[in-house]
């Protein structure tokens, strides 16, 4: 056991009579990058809350920085020093980048706040990464990564001995990662262990020590270092299948293009995409696509150019309906939180889009009928469900794209489609697509990591350093 | 519907119980003037249900009730004739919706904030009206009108009643079976969805504290017709009344759930305990105390409804 910080020992964990850990083992050596891959997302959260919180455990032994800290016997309920790094930050936005750091700081003795000196302290850490963060900001005014980096400090001065990274490739850019890994690494070397949660054995494979593979709550392979490669985790991949019969017409039948499209983050994107065709968006800064975003939501001018839509010049955009009157579509990230109505019934959801388009309502009446039919064939769809709470996140999937379907729009832009997405959902949202693409619907990919999103993409466009690729 | 048919059944027991310790709370003359009560309640539990299915909350229903009462009362009283009287009460109600609205989706002031200033407002022109003084009475030119809102009869039952229903059969067709509803519904439900679904986020919340406004300024002319004059605090803490009928009724407070029925049970409710505790002798103080203890009662058995749900939901998909 020497030298670990943490090892989990024939850990089985179950809530409300459902197995979410099934006799886990595995442990996480001090200053070690150890990767974990959930095949599905089972199992996951629970084991994330364990790793935090000595909770009741049905049977094994959980021991933290060499200490037996909890068995199956007794649970204490004690935190352990351990800190979670997700998308959600959990700094105070109304607070400094100081405050954050050491007034919120256990370890924090002074009563009276010298902002000068841990303002000083703070600059110090930050011009040794060769980080441009101001320590007087607001939290609130911070980029997403910027947050990652702050918290992650906070998390090493704070004491922590373990930080789990929640796949943060789900917000941060390649561009981005890639800087935040050298931060990894340095704490890494002063003993501090992560645990590195990832949607892809490749990001893994980069900076981790080793990797787990952990399905339907159990862990099923430990890959070492020397193992890395695409081959050994052929059984563990799910099989994509990337067969559409994309109509891409000639130039003529041009649906939308960019020219000298010009913002803060993006210099003259000059792009022309065809009708039925999908391309990718790549944004190795995450600062151009959120510059498409909110021009898409009618919340930015350009600089300069325009888009061209259906042979109309577009300058600036009113706002979302207006997009939606052109019958262009915009499907947020994790669009189950975003895009779905919990109070409304399968139905009312699935036609919600379509509402908006048809007027009349004998043929709106018609179009019920018919959908229900024709829904009542597919497996796996209950077009009677009240409540959709009570689904899958695969069916929820399912209604969002079964939405886009029936409205059938010109255009769709798709943010980050796989964020969150164990590899099973990844399958499915991929035959969603293309289910999309076969119907002549162009669709663009907004994405900060390409991430499965070439297997559906007839082109890929790389904005890097306010050029294009 | 659930909690629909849970406060029905609890309606049926205190009418009961109300009954039985009272015979004479059964008589014709008696339900016919709790009916008439319970109208005024049905009406602005209407206008807060809409705005509180938005996910949001019209503080100013009662000083519109007020000012309602007092404009329509001293254009009356001063020889205008009650239709014009009618009109202009209307528009000014409008206004305030209208105003609700557009701070709150246009200017992003929280509803609670938007509505206790125009609430204030409201109460402040209902003051002003007729110069700090309750109106004198609106004259017998307006017998008509009087009998229009309160005093008159069809096939058996007050206008008043006819009124509350009439506006309720309106209100609830709009919110349950067209466009306007189903966004009303999206806005409180998930705002985020509906306005990536084309949803005018703004335009909905502002057609909600419209209708508000519109049931608030139909009760003030209730409350005109009903005393054949206009006093300045007309209305007095009716806001608390209609969100107290919503709630009971089983509207979400979370918004995006709820249906019209349930204000009208939730009103009843209301009234019922108001007219069943006066037989019975309790002093005001106290049917305040047991109204308010049901609305924390009914907003509690919700959210624990809803966390029961939660987890045997999570525990079923977590079992497939």
């Amino acid at each position: 056991m020497n030298g670990e910080i943490l090892r989990i020992e024939n850990v089985s964990r179950k809530i409300d009579g459902i197995t979410y850990l099934d006799n886990i083992n595995f442990n996480i050596r001090k200053g070690e990058i150890l990767g974990l891959l959930p095949l599905d997302n089972h199992g996951k959260e629970q084991l994330i809350e364990l790793i935090i919180k000595n909770l009741n455990i049905d049977y094994g032994r959980v021991y933290f920085d060499e200490k037996l800290v909890n068995y199956y016997e007794y649970s204490d309920m004690q935190y352990n020093e351990v800190y979670v790094i997700d998308k959600n930050t959990k700094l105070i936005s109304e607070l400094k980048v100081i405050d954050n750091i050491y007034v919120l700081n256990n370890t924090l003795n002074q009563f009276i706040i010298n902002e000068n000196i841990l303002s000083k302290k703070a600059k110090a850490i930050f011009e040794y990464f060769d980080l441009d963060i101001n320590p007087d900001k607001y939290i609130s005014d911070l980029s997403q990564f910027e947050k990652v980096v702050v918290e992650t400090i906070k998390a090493v001065i704070n004491g922590a001995k373990l930080i789990i990274l929640n796949e943060l490739s789900n917000f941060l850019s390649i561009n981005e990662l890639y800087n935040f890994q050298k931060l990894i690494k340095y704490y890494s070397n002063k003993d501090i262990s992560f645990l590195y949660m990832a949607n892809h054995h490749e990001e893994a494979f980069k900076i981790c020590n080793r990797v787990c593979l952990l399905e339907d709550g159990k862990i099923v392979k430990v890959i070492e270092k020397n193992d890395y490669s695409d081959e050994i985790m052929l059984p563990y991949i799910v099989e994509f299948d990337s067969n559409t019969n994309s109509k891409i017409s000639d130039n003529e039948n041009i649906i939308i293009g960019f020219e000298d499209f010009t913002t803060t983050n993006i210099y003259k994107l000059n792009i022309r995409i065809n009708k039925g065709e999908c391309i990718t968006i790549l944004d190795k800064d995450n600062k151009g696509i959120q510059d498409i975003v909110e021009f898409l939501k009618g919340n930015l001018t350009l600089i300069d150019g325009n888009i061209i839509f259906n042979r109309k010049t577009i300058k600036s955009i009113r706002d979302l309906n207006s997009l939606i009157e052109n019958e262009i579509l915009f499907i947020p990230e994790n669009p189950i939180d975003n895009f779905l109505f919990f109070n409304m019934s399968y139905l009312e959801n699935l036609m919600f889009l379509l509402e908006q388009k048809l007027n009349n309502n004998l043929s709106f009446r018609k179009k019920i009928k018919r959908l229900k039919e024709n829904y009542k064939l597919l497996e796996d769809v209950n077009i009677n469900e009240n409540d959709i709470s009570n689904l899958s996140k695969k069916s929820l999937y399912d209604l969002i794209y079964f939405k886009v379907y029936e409205f059938k729009p010109k255009l769709i832009f798709l943010m980050q489609p796989f964020s969150g997405a164990d590899m099973y959902l990844r399958a499915r949202i991929i035959q969603l697509i293309n289910k999309l693409k076969n119907e002549g619907i162009t669709i663009i990919i907004l994405a900060v990591s390409i991430s499965d999103t070439l297997i559906v993409s007839d082109r890929l466009i790389t904005i890097k350093d306010d050029s294009v690729f | 519907m659930g909690q629909v048919i849970t406060v029905s059944i609890g309606l049926v027991a205190l009418v009961i119980v109300f009954g039985l310790l009272n015979p004479t709370f059964f008589s014709s003359r008696n339900i016919s003037n709790l009916l008439r009560q319970i109208a005024p309640i049905i009406l602005i539990g209407v206008g807060q249900s809409y705005v509180l299915i938005t996910a949001n909350i019209d503080l100013s229903i009662g000083s519109v009730v007020g000012m309602s009462t007092m404009i329509s009362a001293t254009l009356m009283s001063k020889g205008m004739d009650p239709l014009t009287a009618v009109f202009i009460t209307f528009i000014a109600a409008l206004g305030v919706g209208l105003l609700n609205g557009l701070l709150i989706s246009k200017a992003k002031l929280p509803s609670f904030i938007a509505t206790l200033g125009t609430m204030t407002i409201a109460r402040g022109i209902a003051q002003i009206v007729n110069n700090n003084y309750n109106t004198d009475s609106i004259g017998s030119h307006a017998d008509g009108f009087r009998d229009l809102f309160y005093y008159g009869e069809t096939f058996g039952l007050y206008n008043t009643i006819w009124i509350a229903l009439g506006i309720w059969l309106v209100f609830n067709f709009i919110l349950s079976r067209t466009r306007t509803g189903r966004h009303i519904y999206a806005v409180g439900s998930n705002m985020s969805a509906a306005h990536l679904s084309g949803v005018n986020i703004s335009s909905t919340i502002t057609k909600a504290y419209v209708v508000s406004s519109v049931c608030a300024a139909t009760v003030g002319l209730i409350t005109t017709a009903t005393s054949g004059m206009g006093t300045m605090d007309a209305g007095t803490s009716y806001e608390l009344y209609a969100v107290a009928a919503s709630v009971i009724g089983g509207i979400s407070t979370l918004g995006g759930q709820g249906i019209l029925l349930g204000t009208v049970v939730g009103a009843s409710i209301w009234g019922v305990l108001q007219n069943g505790l006066q037989f019975a002798g309790a002093p005001v103080a106290i049917r305040n105390i047991v109204i308010g203890i049901i609305v924390i009662v009914s907003v509690l058995l919700d959210i624990v409804v809803r966390a029961n749900k939660n987890k045997s939901k999570s525990n079923q998909k977590a079992k497939s």
